[in-house]
């Protein structure tokens, strides 16, 4: 791998992937038509910023007036310095508005890729095993009829059918606000109570995708050399799935996992507006539609690093599962 | 919980629709009928999970009886920012900041001005001198006396200091009121003098939408009042203080501030928790009202399956969706005969029964909301039809003259053009105009954008035809000059349209010194724009509310003020009325 | 794919077998249905799907087989016309993100040592670069019609498949007949031709089936948002209506309003999914010869 031989190179693109970065958070909002004073009006209530004058100030008053390198020059300032600017539309700090979403999108995310991981990667190969028969024709047609709808959709029947049909958990949010809890139990379980049915959704959608893949690389692995090898070894049937074909298939499972990440990151938008979930998603998507630039800026630079970590992550399990891919 | 309610004249404002014959335990409210509603409501038990501890005892006999505390009303929340004089976020927010500032005066339901820290005030004949008497006993949270010096600081503080650069909406009345001068008397005494007469002064300057009091030995050394997040910048004068606020969830708890200079509210706690979909959480028990969405048709099975369980108010709204058509583009937009003949061919009765399922009205030519005490009468409705339209467009040389059914512009050019709309508002409504424009002939594709995107083309005026909803048509009426006259500013401004008398009259009103005066320029007023038509207002959809009435029952629109919908105007909170008796 | 007799085989046994596997034909069945109902929906249906031609949520009846939405269009019509939407996204979208990201993964698999450090950068930064923003970005600037939405989706999804791809050309670079092919001096075109693209066209056909069937969800995702094409039909812009209609569930119209386009999406995504399995039998020679189910 040319990473291990040239540290100074691998370095240096790293740093070179972090400014190009860095630059397109602030360039790509900025390229959006759209005015950001525009957050400050309201066409519900008729409100508008109808003085030139007052514009002029408020424009002042976040920096916008400046021209762009001086802008890009304060956002790099304040990167360095850990200041994320102040949101236009929210009013409010951005590190604070990331600090306050950021939490709710781990507890949503992480839980929901490990138990989609770990699904798909036993479903997968025990249906790759049996391929034709029974199982895998149920695993397949009901996985991918899943699969096969959309996220929101999804939600939505979740939603109708076990906060309004059959009232048992609730109809959104992350817990229930203000509720006085008795101990810190209760009040996980109230966190709990209001994970249930978005981490349900993202779960069973990501482990649609992710098992489709994991069934066709197994199969494509179980005539490998080795496969027969160790079938001709005669070692016992679990270990033959579970070690053998798995570990095989666990490299792209893993590389799929990786885009996952990014996708899941930003594909909970869906779920998290059906069940108003207070994520990174709602942050951005609200961002996006008001052209808040700090907090797009801030939240996506954010939302970036948290994705290259993970990428970062999946790669060197990557290495690890299959030391040839990286002795070359 | 029954009081008698003063109604006004404004009276007729106030229509709810009953659906719950059918629904026996239903409770449905009527503003004529307000002890039934009271007496029903009793016999509905609190919400289930019973956190809204509202009082249904049911032990409410007559009108006199004084209302119970409520100890929680919970409505639906948002991210609408921090509850501080600049801190807060647009319409919404303001109405939270509103809870821990006070503005001078305040507004009840029926459109009434009523006092609020200021107990009396007086204008002089010119209207050029406001007067403000302050109650005695006024207080900050903090318990220091709030006096005339603190209003006079509010002031300067926009005007002069650091508070001018923050965008919230108070901030824009303020330094767009053509106020000369602010001194305090003596503690309790403060006069605004005016450079001209302000017909709004009360709404704009003094009330609603108006400045909120701040106090001095807070702010005075305060130089980046947005971002000013300290305790401290919670401290005012109103009925409530925050408790807790969670700026991702968008909820907000505030508690009764019991030494308000009004008496302790009735309402103990007001919560605002962040919800998707308001009539579904309220069925949960998640909220104790809950308000339909603008352009939300709410299919009758829905109703009556709500009336069931809740009380149901509907209102006339204040928010309108208008096609406005750019002067600035040209033939045939600059012809008045062409925008008469678009008013003829959208058959605006079907678009709120298509589009709202009946729960609206068309709009008024004259550029008001038809519920605006200002909504001047008799006003050419344009119900001609395809027939009237066609007879215009041939007029004016539009004819299909090639017979492909489409018409043409005189010079054999095809005649098509964009519809500008917003994806934020149902999209089908492009369609809608669209299709009905087809009848005539008029080729108009529908161009949805996104709506930061729809938003600046409506305010640079880059659009020949552009659906613009916005809710200042139930306000007061000077938004007539603000979306007429001048340059325009806002998204929501007429492009291209330059009349002389409008001018005049958009002056006049704005400066009239009394009610009759002001009336007879806004009559002419919007007679003239219902004949120029730079702007149809298609439709207002109503205002419809599903409450609890065990936990509270004084829900009413407040004219002027989209953002107090049903359930929001803090004088319900504190008073657990609709009114203020003065 | 060239004309070359040794790789001619590969491809021809691949449609061969995709034809015998029953898995595959029941999902090119249900391909041709949708494209059926594109192309002859609209010629069959009465209305346009923007045409106000019933009472708002009128029930299904012999001339609305659909009934209507709460304005009362036709959905029957928004269905066909939005069979037209997806298909075109899936196929431009597909198409666009195996050129790309095949291409781009097979190069830095093949090659190796800086082009694949380069161009892994370039994956790693296209991954975290915000996607919502961009396709905003393209539909506000050009108008997000069908085909830029496709376009938009591929330059979305393409690094996705050339990891992947990346991936396991890497992995098959690296195995025993491969570097015995290299060894005996094989040219790079010959073992590419010979070894590689057939062991990964499976993953190709399968990165195609993954692009075309995201693409149909992104769209329709995107119309969800608001952020797709607004005027044109599409199952996912009736969705929307649909689920915003806060009053859908009271009312019996969700059976016609929001089942059909679920079910549409659905049995276009099943289709394609299917194909890509039946794909498996015919382009992996070995994996059909030895059946470990088959073995106890």
């Amino acid at each position: 791998m040319a990473e291990r031989r040239r540290p100074a190179v691998s370095a240096a693109l790293s740093g070179l992937t972090l400014a190009a970065l860095v630059v397109l958070v602030f360039a790509l909002p900025r390229a959006l038509p759209g005015d950001p004073l525009a957050a400050l009006d309201d066409p519900t209530s008729g409100v508008a910023i109808t003085d030139p004058e007052l514009r002029e100030r408020v424009l002042a008053h976040y920096g916008l007036d400046q021209p762009l390198p001086e802008q890009f020059a304060g956002y790099v300032g304040g990167l360095a310095t850990g200041d994320l600017g102040w949101s236009i539309a929210r009013n409010a700090p951005v590190s604070g508005l990331v600090a306050a979403h950021l939490p709710w999108t781990l507890l949503l995310m992480g839980p929901a890729l490990l138990l989609s991981t770990a699904a798909s990667y036993v479903l997968g190969i025990l249906a790759a095993w049996h391929r034709g028969r029974t199982g895998d024709r149920v695993a397949l047609v009901g996985l991918t009829a899943l699969r096969a709808i959309p996220e929101y959709v999804l939600a939505t029947l979740l939603l109708i059918a076990f906060a309004v049909l059959l009232p048992v958990l609730p109809v959104g949010g992350a817990r229930t606000p203000f509720a006085e809890h008795g101990s810190g139990l209760a009040a996980l379980a109230d966190v709990g109570a209001h994970l249930v049915l978005p981490l349900a959704t993202l779960t069973l959608s990501l482990t649609a995708t992710l098992f489709l893949l994991q069934r066709h690389t197994v199969v494509a692995v179980l005539g490998a050399d080795h496969m027969l090898l160790a079938e001709a070894k005669g070692l016992p049937l679990r270990r033959r799935q579970f070690v053998h074909a798995g570990r095989s298939a666990l490299l792209p499972l893993l590389t799929a996992v990786g885009l996952q990440v990014a996708f899941a990151a930003q594909g909970a938008v869906f779920v998290e507006a059906v069940f108003a979930y207070p994520g990174m998603g709602s942050l951005l998507l609200e961002a996006v539609a008001a052209r808040d630039y700090p907090v797009l800026e801030g939240a996506f630079l954010v939302l970036a690093l948290v994705v290259l970590a993970v990428n970062l992550l999946v790669d060197l399990a990557a290495r690890w599962v299959d030391p040839r891919s990286a002795a070359s | 919980m029954t009081r008698p309610t003063r109604r006004s004249s404004l009276a007729g404002l106030l229509v709810v629709l009953v659906v719950a014959l059918l629904a026996c335990e239903g409770a449905v409210r009527s503003p004529d009928d307000d002890a039934t509603a009271g007496a029903e409501g009793a016999r509905i038990d609190a919400d289930a999970d019973g956190q809204a501890a509202g009082d249904a005892d049911g032990d409410d006999v007559g009108g006199d009886a004084a209302p119970a505390r409520v100890d929680r009303l919970r409505l639906a929340g948002g991210q609408w920012g921090s509850p501080t004089p600049f801190g807060y976020v647009r319409g919404p927010g303001m109405i939270k900041a509103g809870l821990v500032f006070d503005t001078l005066l305040w507004r009840d339901v029926d459109g009434e001005t009523i006092p609020w820290l200021a107990e009396s005030w007086e204008v002089a004949d010119d209207g050029l001198t406001w007067r403000f008497t302050l109650r005695e006993d006024a207080r900050w949270h903090d318990g220091e006396p709030l006096t005339a010096a603190d209003v006079v600081f509010s002031h300067d503080y926009i005007a002069e200091g650091p508070g001018g650069a923050a965008g919230v909406p108070h901030v824009g009345r303020v330094l767009g009121a053509p106020i000369a001068e602010v001194a305090a008397e003596d503690e309790r005494t403060v006069v605004f003098e005016l450079e001209e007469p302000m017909a709004s002064f009360e709404t704009d300057v003094a009330g609603l939408w108006g400045m909120l009091v701040i106090p001095e030995h807070v702010w005075g050394d305060v130089e980046d009042p947005a971002r000013y997040r300290d305790d401290d910048a919670f401290v005012g004068s109103g009925p409530y203080r925050l408790v807790e606020h969670d700026e991702a969830a968008g909820s907000y708890l505030f508690e009764a501030h019991d030494a308000h200079v009004l008496g302790s509210p009735l309402v103990g706690e007001v919560a605002f928790v962040p919800v998707d979909d308001e009539p579904r959480a309220l069925a949960r028990g998640a909220l104790d009202v809950a308000e339909v969405a603008l352009e939300q048709g709410v299919p009758e099975a829905q109703v009556d399956a709500l009336a069931a369980d809740f009380a149901v108010v509907e209102e006339r709204g204040q928010w309108n969706m208008a096609l406005h058509t750019n002067l600035e583009a040209g033939f045939p937009f600059d012809e008045r005969a062409f925008r008469q003949a678009l008013a003829h061919a959208i058959d605006r009765a079907d678009l709120v029964d298509r589009l709202l399922l009946g729960r609206g009205e068309p709009g008024s030519t004259g550029g008001l909301a038809p519920a605006n005490a200002w909504s001047a009468d008799g006003l050419p409705a344009y119900e001609g039809g395809p027939e009237a339209a066609a007879e215009l467009l041939d007029g004016l040389g539009l004819v299909d003259a090639d017979g492909d059914g489409w018409r043409q512009l005189p010079d054999g050019e095809p005649f098509a053009i964009d519809l500008l709309a917003s994806a934020r508002y149902d999209t089908r409504t492009p369609e809608l105009v669209a299709e009905q424009l087809a009848k005539v002939g008029l080729a108009v594709e529908p161009d949805v954008r996104d709506p930061a995107d729809a938003d600046e083309r409506a305010r640079a005026g880059e659009y020949a035809l552009a659906l613009i909803g916005y809710g200042d048509v139930g306000a007061d009426p000077d938004v007539l000059r603000l979306r007429y006259t001048g340059e325009p500013q806002a998204f929501s401004a007429a492009h291209g349209f330059a009349h002389e008398r409008v001018d005049e009259l958009a002056e006049r009103q704005r400066r009239a010194v009394d009610d009759d005066e002001r009336a007879a320029a806004l009559d002419e007023l919007q007679a003239i724009l219902a004949e120029e038509l730079p702007v149809l207002s298609l439709y207002v959809p109503s205002q419809l509310g599903f409450f609890d009435p065990g936990a509270f029952d004084a829900f009413a629109a407040t004219p002027g003020c989209p953002p107090c919908g049903l359930s929001r105007n803090k004088l319900m909170h504190v008073t657990g009325a609709t009114t203020l008796e003065r | 794919m060239s004309a070359h007799p040794t790789d001619a085989a590969a491809p021809e046994g691949g449609l061969r077998a995709l034809w015998a596997s029953p898995t595959a034909r029941v999902g090119l069945g249900l391909l041709g249905a949708v494209a059926l109902l594109a192309l002859l929906g609209p010629l069959l249906l009465a209305h346009g799907p923007r045409e106000l031609v019933a009472a708002p949520l009128a029930p299904p009846s012999a001339g609305l087989p659909l009934g209507a939405n709460a304005v009362g269009q036709d959905l029957a019509a928004q269905l066909a016309a939005g069979a037209r939407t997806s298909l075109a996204v899936a196929l431009l979208a597909g198409a666009g993100t195996v050129a790309l990201g095949g291409t781009i993964g097979l190069a830095a698999g093949w090659f190796g040592g800086t082009v694949e450090a380069a161009t892994m950068r370039v994956v790693d930064l296209a991954l975290v670069v915000p996607r919502l923003p961009l396709l905003v970005l393209v539909g506000a600037y050009l108008g997000p019609s069908t085909p830029l939405i496709a376009a938009t989706i591929s330059l979305v999804f393409w690094p996705g498949t050339a990891r992947i791809v990346r991936a396991q050309t890497r992995s098959l670079r690296t195995r025993a007949h491969v570097r015995a092919s290299r060894g005996f001096g094989a040219g790079a075109r010959h073992v590419m031709r010979r070894h590689l693209l057939p062991e990964l066209a499976l993953v190709l056909a399968a990165a195609l089936v993954a692009a075309a069937s995201r693409a149909v969800l992104l769209e329709a995702g995107l119309a969800f948002l608001g952020l797709g094409d607004p005027t044109g039909a599409s199952w996912g812009r009736t969705l929307r209506d649909a689920i915003e209609f806060s009053g859908l569930f009271y009312t019996p119209a969700w059976q016609w309003w929001l089942l059909p386009p679920t079910l549409a999406i659905s049995a276009l995504l099943i289709g394609l999914t299917l194909t890509g399995v039946g794909l498996e039998g015919g382009s992996n020679p070995r994996t059909s010869r030895h059946r470990p189910g088959a073995t106890p």
